[in-house]
């Protein structure tokens, strides 16, 4: 980005093969809906290309602008009416208690890891989770973001993003359980 | 991250290929090269669209300047009429009493005023010379010379030379005969024992700076140019040197110093 800033334009090809994935699948998880992801993809990206000027490091690359698409996020929400539920009782921060079930280990998501069926399965399974859950999920896995840097994105705390991880990592093994 | 499952996070990966369409790539790169290019599109359009304003600017400012330098110098080398404030003055003007004194020698260029209290001492001065010439008693002059009061204040200005200058009249009468071209100075110096003296005096001691002092500097400085131009080029610079003397940061014109 700082090669970019400085008029390194092959920096930006380079920047942006790198996150073009990662960005639009995180926008097409949440939206659901392709155009709408598009849309908001192509928002983050211009106001990355707009902010390239005055572009200081503060943070990794990663989380500026991924910070960029989750308050992008938060307006697209805003602009349909729509608030993200935490369907985390409250108080139920930070606990280290793992979610139940638990599921049959590791080797029921390996062994059917080759199947397409399985990977449609998943994808169906994140769907369903909560935003919040689903955002910690897809900002830890997209992004490759840690506790600290969701929780700063997120703007809640680190045991918060710990704890929807946790809770969305049981629903999504749960939920692949019925392919084993 | 232990959070998640790695199993579950390398299934995830497998299953995740998606991908922004072509067109929207496309845009998106070409919103980026544009914006790569504005600085340098603008950093041109900055210095061209200033490059004029700031050669104008320039070049009057240039101009101003060569026309207030020349403005400045003309007054000096090609006027010669304007006058540079000089101060202090090196030499305070005598008493009006020398002044007075020594204007028979410059009456051609002094007041008209000056002129007429003048008339005594001029006519004491012809009068004595007429009588040396004629060898008549030097004595005859002494009382029209009395009569006319010429200036005793002058002695008290210069009493040593006053009393050089005291000689009687009848030396005076002999030396006058004997010398008519400086008849005026010893006749004046008969008209007594100090105060005819004066007159003398300051003719002889400063004849040039008297002119400064009952002249402008710009009619001293006509006068040198004059004497250049009909050839006196010695007596000019000596009138010059003097007027440096007493207007030493009067801008003299450069034809004269050369």
């Amino acid at each position: 980005m700082l090669a970019y800033r400085n008029g390194d334009g092959t920096a930006f090809d380079v920047l942006y093969g790198r996150w073009r994935g990662p960005l639009y699948r995180y926008f097409l998880r949440q939206c659901g809906h392709s155009g709408h992801a598009d849309e908001l993809f192509q928002d983050v990206f211009m106001r990355v290309i707009g902010a390239a000027t005055n572009y200081e490091p503060t943070a990794r690359f990663s989380t500026w602008v991924f910070r960029i698409a989750h308050n992008r996020l938060v307006d697209h929400w805003r602009k349909l009416g729509r608030e993200p539920v935490d369907p985390l009782p409250a108080g139920d921060i930070g606990d280290d208690r793992e979610p139940a079930p638990p599921g049959p280990e590791d080797s029921a998501p390996d062994r059917q890891a080759e199947s397409r069926e399985l990977g449609v399965a998943l994808m169906a399974a994140l769907n369903e989770l909560p935003e919040v859950q689903r955002e910690a999920f897809l900002l830890a896995e997209e992004g490759g973001l840690t506790l600290e840097e969701i929780a700063s994105i997120s703007g809640v705390g680190r045991e918060t993003i710990k704890s929807r991880l946790r809770y969305a990592t049981a629903k999504l093994r749960n939920k692949l359980e019925s392919w084993r | 991250m232990s959070e998640i499952d790695p199993k579950l996070s390398r299934l995830y990966r497998e299953a995740s290929s998606e991908g922004p369409p072509a067109a929207l790539d496309a845009a998106i790169l070409a919103a980026a090269r544009k914006q790569i290019a504005k600085p340098q599109r603008r950093a041109r359009s900055f210095w061209v669209r200033w490059m004029a304003p700031a050669s104008a600017l320039a070049t009057l400012v240039v101009a101003v300047s060569i026309a207030f330098l020349v403005e400045r110098e003309r007054p000096e080398t090609l006027d010669g009429t304007a006058i540079r404030e000089v101060s202090p003055r090196p030499q305070s003007p005598p008493p009006a009493h020398i002044t007075e004194t020594t204007k028979p020698k410059a009456a051609d260029s002094a007041a008209p005023a000056a002129a007429e209290r003048k008339e005594a001492p001029a006519a004491a001065d012809r009068a004595t010379v007429e009588a040396a010439s004629r060898k008549d008693a030097p004595a005859a002059a002494a009382p029209a010379a009395r009569s006319a009061e010429p200036a005793p204040p002058a002695a008290q200005a210069f009493p040593a030379e006053s009393r050089a200058k005291a000689i009687t009249p009848e030396t005076a009468a002999r030396k006058t005969a004997a010398e008519p071209n400086v008849a005026g100075d010893s006749a004046i110096g008969r008209l007594g024992a100090t105060a005819p003296a004066a007159p003398a005096a300051a003719g002889k001691l400063a004849p040039t700076r008297q002119h400064g002092i009952q002249r402008s500097p710009e009619a001293w400085l006509e006068e040198i140019s004059r004497l250049k131009r009909e050839g006196s080029d010695k007596e000019a610079a000596e009138q010059l040197a003097e007027f440096r003397k007493i207007y030493p940061a009067y801008a003299v014109p450069e034809n004269l110093l050369k």
